[in-house]
């Protein structure tokens, strides 16, 4: 009796401990970089050109990072939310749908490094088109196109089946269904799958070294509009580092002050787009939510 | 709906409903992802067997522990047991300091953390989730290495870039991955098995150890192999760390490497049949995580039997 | 047959095929000079802000069965619970007046509640049992007390087994099978053996019959029947003829108009039934009370 009430008041505090532990060195991480990047952090440090010789700017990098994130959703979106519906909606139970599933988690699980190296086996050295914004896109699409496509069947499947019965029951056809009842109560859930997958663009490296390539660009002129151009920044056929690749090049390059220094701040840039993801993601989901249920 | 698709569909039903355009088209959606997986499989099966097939070396010499790939040294070896028993080490170790705290970790949150400890917990975890692994090797970098090697120097973390430090970065980075799942795998077991316990006058930890463990045990365990899989793919972080020494590796203070981050060192240089290795090894990281994926369906199957 | 759902009225005569012993015999049975096992006086039970019963004052004497009978929310699963201090589990929940169990102050804060849930066991509405073996089930109570010894954990099982009346249908894969194959009945006759296995002096059951069939039903309150020998047993149930055939004395509760149970009359069975004091209990046992 004594012994085991000894027992559950030490496991009490031992896994008490553990959550204070863990939540301390979350603390300490941000608190790092809050510490380190403040001081010498200013806006003008987002938008202007990096130097050589001083602190510089991460312009163009948090550009690649912006435009590669939105090429990515432009093939990612469709393709994802398309296949969640075949999932939820379509899919039986037979040997195509055991294959797409199994893909899935395949790709789930394969190594963002071997997404890189397929990437650029087929994107950079296939096709010709070397290290490119559309390359790496592409390559980022192979491993987000799964995880949408599980969030957008997830938010489907969540769909009370009155919904769909009380469409069916007015002799709507399936897809009617789907489009007029079914999706429309799906959407937050959908959206915040998005934003969520988007968050992952932001924060990928691995798989962008051997894709959207590793040279740091060091000046954009916006004013190029040419798409075919590889020097315009709106071109997708051009050299695309990203922020997050710019930080692991860091390291790489001799720590020289300002170095160290960019990179800190870069990291903190990078912790705050992701957790704006985050959250945005739940701020939009239940926003869209409470308008739909609403109306 | 227009009236010309609905006269169409008065015209035609049968045929509307034979083509069904939708089904189709989501298909078609869907089917992209087997295509991808199959571009995928080929691509790194037929590149990474390069190394064999068009420079001949044999497969047998992949499991010594020689890596000499440079061609303009003479006698060159393409041994990969450093960087296979690298990434395994350094996944293993990684787990040994993760699991206890993930465990422990979803543990407190399912069955003793009240409400607002809950909502302090798990958006932070959240959090944890989110943050780049270029973030973590940077961190890693810049923090955790010189610390090893100023404070721990005695220890024989010479340079701070050891084994310890890539899995220790990797630890962090697969904590939330192993806390969630198993989380998930503790709040399924049924509310009522507890009570149960605590009706015959077991005290909270007694229910916990003995019936709440039991019975999650292979969600815990499919956490586990999770936490692993993403550990041995895991490529920036590490690499920024670990000293990059092809090594067996037999001391935690001292450097070792991994296929992952000898990938993403040497892609951009290596030509020829050292670059041929470089893609053996990116088959090998394939291998390993597909093992792990089989393994996690088996679990599966067994967490919920027919 | 009747029905085992929903409140039917109790006839004298549909009580005299059950053999029971005339009202004065089963009041002395009972008398006042019985050992008090479990007394409530004034006991309220909040969730957070609301009532969810209220002064509740009652006595359970010694090997005795009661049943607690009343419309569902009014309460009785409640005050159960607070005779193991089960409620004590449930956030916001919080118990006020006194509970007792044999003059001891259940409450106290010298008083753990591990040590009166070794005392008092609870049997649940829906079985629950583990997802292990048989033997392992029963085993699970004296394992976590300390007992460590083979031959006794034998011997505990066999007798909790047989008390519940299971050990027949199950004693040759006892090891081999798990509590989760066994037939809804069986699964709450493993449960009540579950309880024994502890050794309680007290055994709670909170509506034990309510996810079984007529025929597992009559088995668990042939059960109760014998149990009350060494027991004292404190059953709630929404089925008249069950609180009827089983109990000594029968509590009747209500909702009252505060949306707060409360307890209306508490008597020997045969009188809640034949001659309730409450024009309440009356319409309830007769079935005018929905």
């Amino acid at each position: 009796m004594k012994r085991s009430l000894t027992a559950d008041r030490i496991a009490t505090a031992v896994l008490w401990a553990v959550a204070v532990f863990v939540i301390t060195v979350l603390v300490a991480i941000i608190g790092y970089f809050l510490v380190e990047s403040i001081p010498t952090f200013s806006v003008s440090f987002l938008f202007s050109d990096p130097s050589d010789t001083a602190i510089g700017g991460i312009g163009p990098v948090l550009w690649n990072s912006v435009y590669l994130l939105v090429l990515t959703m432009l093939f990612t979106v469709p393709l994802g939310v398309l296949g969640g519906i075949y999932m939820a909606e379509y899919a039986g139970e037979g040997r195509l749908t055991e294959a797409i599933r199994f893909s899935q988690e395949l790709i789930s699980s394969v190594p963002s490094i071997v997404v890189g190296l397929f990437g650029f086996a087929l994107f950079v050295a296939t096709t010709g088109w070397g290290f490119t914004a559309l390359g790496g896109a592409l390559t980022l699409l192979v491993f987000n196109l799964p995880l949408l496509m599980r969030l957008s069947e997830q938010a489907i499947r969540a769909v009370p089946a009155d919904e769909r019965a009380a469409s069916l029951a007015l002799g709507s056809t399936k897809w009617q269904t789907i489009r007029h009842a079914v999706l429309p109560v799906a959407i937050p859930g959908i959206v915040t799958g998005i934003v969520l997958t988007a968050g992952r663009v932001f924060g990928e490296a691995a798989a962008l070294l051997f894709t959207a390539g590793l040279s740091t660009p060091v000046h954009y002129d916006f004013s190029n509009l040419n798409l075919l151009d590889p020097r315009s920044p709106w071109s997708p056929f051009r050299n695309a580092t990203t922020l997050s690749v710019y930080i692991w090049k860091s390291n790489s390059e001799g720590l020289g002050d300002f170095v160290h220094q960019v990179a800190n701040m870069s990291s903190m840039v990078l912790i705050v787009m992701v957790l704006i993801f985050n959250l945005g993601s739940r701020w939009l989901g239940g926003a869209l939510q409470r308008r739909i249920s609403g109306l | 709906m227009t009236t010309v698709e609905s006269s169409l569909s008065r015209a035609q039903p049968g045929l509307r409903a034979r083509l069904d355009v939708p089904r189709r088209i989501t298909l078609a959606a869907a089917l992209v992802v087997i295509g991808a997986v199959a571009l995928l499989l080929g691509f790194i099966v037929w590149r990474g067997l390069q190394l064999f097939v068009a420079s001949g070396v044999p497969v047998a010499q992949i499991f010594t522990t020689a890596w000499q790939p440079d061609p303009l040294s003479a006698g060159t070896n393409y041994g990969l047991l450093p960087f296979i028993g690298g990434t395994l080490a350094v996944m293993a170790v990684a787990a040994v300091i993760a699991t206890p705290l993930s465990v422990g970790l979803a543990l407190f949150l399912a069955e003793v953390a009240p409400g607002w400890a809950r909502r302090i917990v798990q958006p932070a975890m959240e959090v944890f989730v989110g943050i780049p692994s270029v973030v973590y090797g940077w961190l890693g970098l810049v923090v955790l290495v010189p610390y090893l090697r100023t404070q721990f120097g005695w220890m024989g973390f010479a340079t701070g870039f050891s084994w310890f430090a890539g899995s220790l970065v990797l630890s962090l980075m697969i904590l939330p991955t192993i806390t969630s799942i198993s989380y998930d795998a503790f709040v399924v077991v049924p509310a009522d098995m507890r009570s149960a316990s605590l009706a015959l006058g077991t005290t909270r930890w007694q229910a916990i150890r003995h019936v709440v463990l039991p019975t999650a045990a292979t969600g815990v365990a499919t956490a586990i192999v999770f936490g692993l899989m993403r550990a041995a793919g895991e490529a920036l972080a590490v690499q920024m760390v670990i000293g990059n020494a092809p090594v067996i590796p037999t001391s935690l203070a001292r450097p070792v490497t991994t296929l992952t981050s000898q990938i993403t060192l040497d892609m951009s240089d290596a030509t020829g049949t050292w670059n041929e290795a470089l893609w053996t090894m990116g088959l090998v990281l394939l291998i390993i995580s597909l093992t792990f994926v089989l393994i996690i369906r088996r679990l599966g199957r067994r967490s919920t039997p027919a | 047959m009747q029905t085992l759902e929903g409140p039917e009225p109790v006839t004298p005569a549909k009580l005299a095929p059950l053999a029971r012993p005339p009202l004065e015999a089963m009041s002395g049975a009972i008398g006042p000079d019985a050992a008090v096992k479990l007394h409530a006086e004034d006991v309220s039970v909040l969730y957070g802000e609301r009532v969810a019963v209220r002064d509740v004052t009652l006595d359970v004497p010694e090997h005795s069965v009661m049943a607690f009978i009343g419309p569902s929310g009014c309460g009785k699963s409640t005050v159960l619970r607070c005779f193991d201090r089960m409620n004590d589990l449930i956030p916001g929940a919080t118990v006020r007046g006194r509970v007792e169990l044999d003059g001891e102050d259940m409450y106290a804060p010298s008083v753990l509640p591990v040590e009166i849930r070794r005392k008092v066991g609870l049997v649940f509405q829906r079985p629950n049992p583990f997802p292990m073996s048989i033997y392992e089930n029963v085993a699970y109570g004296p394992r976590r007390h300390g007992q460590k010894d083979r031959a006794r954990l034998d011997e505990v099982v066999e007798r909790s087994l047989r008390q519940a009346a299971l050990w027949d249908e199950v004693k040759d894969d006892l090891r081999k099978k798990s509590g989760l194959a066994l037939s809804g009945g069986q699964q709450q006759r493993l449960c009540i053996a579950r309880t024994l296995a502890i050794d309680p002096e007290v055994i709670l059951m909170d509506e034990p019959c309510s996810a079984l069939d007529p025929i597992a039903t009559l088995k668990i309150e042939e059960l109760i029947s014998q149990l009350k020998a060494e027991y004292t047993i404190l059953i709630v149930t929404h089925n008249m003829q069950q609180a009827a055939r089983v109990s000594d004395r029968t509590a009747f509760f209500t909702l009252g108009e505060d949306r707060a149970g409360y307890l209306v009359e508490l008597d020997d069975t045969l009188k809640i039934f034949t001659n309730p004091a409450n024009q309440l209990t009356e319409d309830y046992v007769s079935g005018r009370f929905g």
